[in-house]
């Protein structure tokens, strides 16, 4: 050491536009050889850049003073610092990550030995990658044998925190007594009203589906496993037809997409595209948000839950737009955010492989209709909506944001991001040679008829041959809750079909179906209300699967269009405007957690506008569905 | 097993004083106690130094034991643990430990510390052990952590690509050949796709799930039989029985109650080896009906069976240890075949049997019909036990040990109630099927609604637990059975292969005697022969009049049989789990396996002969 120690407390504070990576080869090389970093995907170590910055430091200079709070941890790049421990000097790795075992305060001195180069990285960020444990471990327990200060036990780290229980016992109570209450009234009188024994025990079983689900009392996919074995013990239908939906062509598709969905996310081909969009894009807002709003409509079609989606390019918005400079709660970072939310959800009703909802419904569908309305005559046929959303959405964000921040990118850290993904990996080549195919074989669909549902299920078989997944992963990748709950919703419409109570709705809903075939508009407005009453209790699936299996079949018998009537539902069943109505909200605040980068009260402000931009988007759509035959 | 010397109380209080164990479970606790080994030391004297293997972490009982630290300051250690280095996986003592006084502590295996202590994630493991390296270096290289290699041999490679070959060759030969024959269309197809999925599986280039779920597929691309046949077995009552079977044994082995039962089964006859076998094989047997997976059952037992060996005080790798260890794995293997929900074979093939036979043979029917087989067997093992082991060492200690597990693991906790009251339930409501004439295919599946309305079985046990990829196979091989029977190529192959036929229908016991000589030999190779197998042989039995019960549980009783350790995984897994804390008799266990093997043969003979006296044969 040539001087003596320089405090670098306060210069370490510098602001964000002078927080940069001075040598992009350099640090992408160093962070792959960092022994800390060893194990993580390429694509996760990309995502971590933009929250790290260079400094070139003097020798001599303190990076950790022991006592201090340990808010920052050095990741070295060059040059040597020397700690206090036993006068060891350390050139590689961390130092100064007492934040990881969340111990508040540096147990030892860290002093530049040499002129340094240093990544900085904050406790926030350790957290954010999942590099924390509170509480006490063994880690703690060897550390607390070897430091001279022992290290606190801190508290358990956020995201591990106790089960937000908003469980309202009232409530629950109620929905258990109205549980049991309905479906024996309709036991106790359904033969009353005219029900045969199978309506009526079917009837009974519904109920208790829909009160456990809209009570909250059970899962969804426990609710409609219970009305399942219900009808199976009480023989309203033979097995197969309660169980159809598991033999459906829906539940194949939703089991291929589930596969495809995990090779994108575990490929890091969607944070390669967002990185190369961003680098190409030209410096200005709109085209940072056109990048993420494109990409969540890119990937609509190839991955069917837009919980999912979201889940997946939460993070890279949060990443980009504190890498964009944006203060988190600013407008500018709102509106990143919901950029990429409308992108990933606003069009799924546009896409056949969007969501789960819509592989039901086009179960639904009468068979000449369902075989018609395949991946790209759906897609064409809801065209005019969806460039009618993107449309309005794109003039809506460019007048409510005419004002905004500058973004401030910071080239270094993009080109870093770069370097780390390195070369095209065989895995994302994979996922995007089958992504390529399989959507080139649902646009082609005209001249080959295949149907989708067993392309995406080759697409699943071709995965599974090359060993992209394997069994861990059709574990821990797919969501069989869901497919169970849309098997069983399948296997209940095709009961509902089965026992005839189908026709009785029909029959009663006659009126409605008259405004079908003579004002369309009319009957909107009235399936418009439906949904938004049921969608108060029920969540998007189960609200639109009721309605449709409801309205579906009384479009056939008036003969109007039953993909019009779906596609109606499904747009309408979308619409939100209370967070606790949407469970893609939630896991988009899930994933910010505490510091979330967008202003939860101008999100939803914005949702309602997008909302009303949906609305019109259908109505608009109607002269072209009569131009096209369709009404 | 824990220090005789050491009071009950006292040595709970000292597990109570470590912050660190207190936090794992009752049941890890209670787990972990028999593996303690007790250390004294004098004065002066060294735990460890720094440098030495990590194969240990201590838990300080009495005394006081000083760590020297690397500013040469030292710290002083008289509650909790020490040697934490060997948990977290550090390969070397970071520091010398020496006693201030005269110490005693309990020393455990690094591989026996309960998982949720070392379950953090990788990437706070790596940044936890970089900052304990940071205050206390390395004075030695540390010995490089055995990576998993996944990468197949060269041999291996050539094999599967044979398989490959082969199966691109097969479809294309068998369409030429019946090229003008008087196969319809879709039976040609049919056969071809087969046998091309059949020999994926055989020459293991895919995983059996991947082969049926490429069957299927290529079935309903083609339009070989309407989807809703090819896929029937995933909206059968075959499927729904093996999910719900499947998540009443994660409940069971999830709530912990089977340690806490295993543990007073020992508690009562640990006082001698055919009590301790029979307690052993007791568990696995129970345990058989309710968890279809023989994995799950092996990973539930294996490691209790193993802790028995340490409480009762049998060095690893001694003959008792490995009497014990026989006990326990004949209970998870032995009787698979006695009982439908025994095996995840057992339900795929019971599945692919048409609707009416399903409904004829309720579980207990099939327990009695299974019933000579299992006497037999159990005759056979009692045999083989007294012949190899007549002399056995004394257990001591045990009962010390045992009590201070149950002590550790609490009253009973209402999962535990509510996991045993839903098996109750189950066997109650399956015995008494007669009387109320529900189809006991539906009990389970309403058990395991009950678990999903009181929340004991959630979303993430449902994805994560249970084994999805084995209820693809049974989806699609059910679907297969059903596309085979309906594009009738059975029939063909029936009038085809007339000399088997003739063999069912006429000379039933040479079949059977083939068969089973079929299953034995393929299953030397080939995994899940037995399903593979039956996918033929039980439409072709419906034909020619064979009771296709009789063809099952003939397939079931040998596809158990194995020689080579190459061809059981739960003995590699018994056998992995027995070297982890110190030898195994190899040689023994797989001598009193091959005398098993020898048994199955025998009891096969027997039930042929008690069929024929019940008319199903």
């Amino acid at each position: 050491v040539t001087n003596g120690p320089v405090d670098a407390a306060v210069t370490l504070d510098e602001p964000f536009e002078q927080r940069a990576i001075l040598d992009a080869n350099r640090v992408a090389a160093t962070l792959e050889a960092t022994p800390e970093f060893a194990g993580w995907p390429h694509h996760d170590l990309a995502r971590f850049v933009p929250y790290v910055w260079e400094r070139r430091l003097p020798a001599g200079t303190v990076l950790c003073r022991r006592g201090e709070p340990a808010d920052r941890a050095f990741c070295m790049v060059e040059g040597s610092v020397r700690c206090s421990i036993d006068g060891r000097t350390v050139s590689s790795g961390f130092v100064g990550h007492e934040a990881a075992l969340e111990v508040p305060a540096y147990l030892a001195d860290v002093v530049a030995a040499t002129d340094v180069a240093v990544l900085v990285v904050t406790r926030d960020v350790l957290r954010e990658f999942g590099i924390t444990l509170g509480g006490e471990t063994l880690f703690h327990s060897l550390l607390a044998h070897h430091a001279t200060a022992a290290p606190a036990s801190a508290a358990a780290a956020p995201g591990a925190e106790a089960d937000d229980d908003d469980a309202h016992p009232r409530t629950t109570a109620i929905g258990w007594v109205l549980t049991l209450a309905v479906p024996a009234l309709i036991l106790a009188f359904g033969e009353g009203f005219g029900l045969s024994w199978r309506q009526r025990d079917f009837t009974a079983a519904l109920s208790i589906c829909l009160l456990m689900m809209s009570f909250n009392l059970t899962p969804q996919y426990a609710a409609a496993l219970i009305a399942g074995l219900i009808c199976l013990l009480l023989d309203v239908a033979p097995a197969s037809v309660i169980l159809s939906g598991f033999a459906s062509d829906g539940f194949f598709m939703g089991l291929g997409i589930f596969g495809l969905g995990a090779v994108l996310t575990a490929s890091g081909l969607a944070e390669r595209v967002v990185f190369n969009l961003l680098r190409l894009s030209p410096k200005s807002p709109f085209w940072y948000n056109l990048t993420f709003l494109m990409t969540g409509i890119f990937m609509t079609p190839c991955l069917p839950s837009a919980n999912t989606r979201v889940a997946l390019l939460t993070p890279l918005v949060i990443e980009t737009s504190r890498a964009l400079g944006f203060r988190d709660r600013s407008r500018e970072a709102t509106r990143l955010m919901l950029s990429m939310f409308v992108g990933a959800s606003l069009f799924a009703p546009i896409f056949l492989t969007a969501k789960s909802l819509n592989f039901v419904i086009h179960s639904q569908l009468p068979t000449q209709v369902h075989d018609e309305f395949q991946w790209l005559k759906w897609t064409i046929s809801a065209s005019v909506a969806g460039l009618v959303m993107l449309g309005l959405y794109l003039l809506a964000a460019g007048l409510t944001f005419r004002r905004g921040e500058a973004p401030r990118l910071s080239r270094s850290h993009l080109e870093t991001q770069l370097r780390v993904l390195g070369p095209i990996r065989p895995i994302e080549w994979i996922a995007l040679i089958i992504t390529a195919a399989f959507i080139l074989a649902i646009v082609t669909y005209s001249l080959h008829k295949i149907n989708p549902s067993w392309i995406t299920l080759g697409v699943l078989s071709v995965f599974l041959v090359l060993g992209t997944l394997n069994e861990k992963d059709i574990r821990h990748s797919f969501q069989w809750d869901v497919l169970l709950l849309v098997g069983f919703f399948i296997g209940l419409e095709n009961t509902l079909d089965y026992t005839g109570i189908t026709a009785i709705l029909t029959e009663y809903l006659s009126g409605v179906t008259a405004y079908m075939q003579t004002n369309f508009l009319a009957f909107l407005a009235v399936l418009g209300l439906i949904t938004a009453l049921l969608r108060l209790f029920l969540p998007i699936t189960t609200a639109g699967v009721l309605v449709a299996s409801v309205f579906l079949p009384l479009a056939a018998v008036s003969g109007v269009n039953a993909w019009v009537v779906g596609f109606s539902i499904m747009m309408l069943a979308e619409t939100w405007f209370l967070p606790a109505q949407c469970s893609y909200f939630q896991t988009m605040e899930d994933i910010s957690g505490e510091r979330p980068v967008h202003d939860r009260a101008l999100f939803l402000r914005l949702n309602a506008i997008t909302m009303a931009i949906r609305l019109i988007g259908l109505l608009a759509s109607i002269p072209f569905f009569r131009s096209i035959g369709l009404l | 097993m824990i220090p005789e010397g050491v009071p009950r109380k006292e040595f709970l209080a000292a597990l109570a004083r470590s912050t660190i164990l207190s936090q794992c479970s009752p049941q890890d606790l209670a787990k972990l106690l028999p593996f303690f080994r007790e250390r004294r030391l004098k004065p002066g004297e060294a735990l460890c130094r720094a440098g030495d293997l990590a194969d240990d972490m201590w838990l300080v009982l009495r005394g006081t034991l000083r760590v020297m630290r690397a500013d040469r300051s030292s710290q002083e250690v008289s509650d909790g643990l020490v040697g934490e280095e060997s948990a977290l996986g550090m390969g070397r003592y970071l520091t010398d430990i020496v006693a201030a006084d005269d110490v005693t502590v309990a020393a455990f295996d690094k591989d026996m510390t309960p998982r949720v202590l070392r379950n953090q994630s990788p990437r706070t493991q790596a940044f936890g052990r970089s900052l304990v390296r940071l205050f206390a270096p390395p004075t030695d290289a540390e010995p490089a952590e055995a990576a998993d290699d996944d990468r197949i041999t060269p041999a291996a490679a050539v094999w599967r690509l044979a398989g490959w070959l082969t199966a691109i060759a097969a479809p294309l030969l068998l369409l030429r050949l019946f090229e003008g024959g008087s196969l319809r269309w879709e039976q040609q197809q049919l056969a071809a796709v087969l046998a091309s999925a059949a020999l994926l599986w055989i020459f293991g280039a895919v995983a059996p799930y991947v082969a049926g779920l490429l069957v299927i597929m290529v079935c309903v691309t083609l339009g070989i039989a309407p989807t809703t046949v090819v896929l029937s077995g995933f909206a059968s009552n075959g499927f729904f029985l093996a999910l719900s079977i499947l998540c009443l044994g994660t409940v069971l082995i999830e709530s912990g109650v089977i340690n806490r039962i295993f543990l007073l089964l020992m508690k009562r006859c640990y006082t001698s080896t055919l009590r301790q076998d029979f307690a052993a094989m007791f568990a696995g047997f129970a345990l058989t009906p309710i968890v279809p997976s023989r994995m799950e059952r092996a990973r539930a037992l294996a490691p209790l069976a193993l802790e028995s060996t340490q409480t009762l005080g049998f060095a690893p790798g001694s003959r008792d240890s490995t009497r014990l260890l026989i006990s326990a794995f004949m209970g998870v293997t032995l009787f698979a075949p006695m009982f439908l929900t025994g095996g995840a074979m057992n339900l795929m093939l019971y599945g692919s049997l048409p609707e009416q036979v399903q409904d004829a043979t309720p579980g207990l029917s099939w327990m009695g019909d299974a019933l000579v087989a299992a006497l037999v067997l159990v005759a056979a093992y009692l045999a083989t036990h007294r012949l190899l082991f007549r002399r056995s060492e004394a257990s001591i200690g045990a009962r010390h040990t045992i009590e201070v597990q149950l002590d550790v693991l609490g009253p009973i906790r209402a999962t535990e109630w509510l996991a045993v009251g839903g098996v109750v339930l189950y066997a109650i409501a399956v015995a008494t099927v007669s009387a109320h004439k529900v189809d006991h295919r539906l009990l389970a599946l309403a058990v395991v609604c009950g678990y999903l309305v009181l929340g004991i079985l959630g979303k993430h046990e449902l994805n994560l637990h249970i084994d999805w990829s084995t209820l693809i196979l049974l989806g699609t091989l059910i679907g297969l059975v059903a596309t085979v029977v309906s594009v009738d190529l059975h029939i063909v192959i029936a009038d085809r292969l007339a000399w088997l036929s003739d063999t069912m229908e006429f000379r039933p016991r040479i079949f059977i005697a083939l068969l089973a000589a079929c299953v034995m030999i393929s299953g030397l190779w080939v995994p899940r022969a037995g399903a593979l197998i039956g996918l033929i042989v039980v439409p072709l039995a419906m034909v020619n009049g064979m009771n296709p019960w009789v063809v099952i549980f003939t397939i079931l009783l040998m596809s158990d049989a194995w020689l080579l350790p190459a061809q059981s995984n739960i003995y590699r897994t018994f056998r992995d789990m027995a070297r982890s804390i110190g030898p195994f008799d190899e040689r023994l266990f797989l001598t009193f396996n091959a005398v098993m093997t020898a048994a199955r043969i025998v009891a096969l003979a027997a039930s042929v002969v008690y069929w024929e006296s019940l008319r199903i044969l």
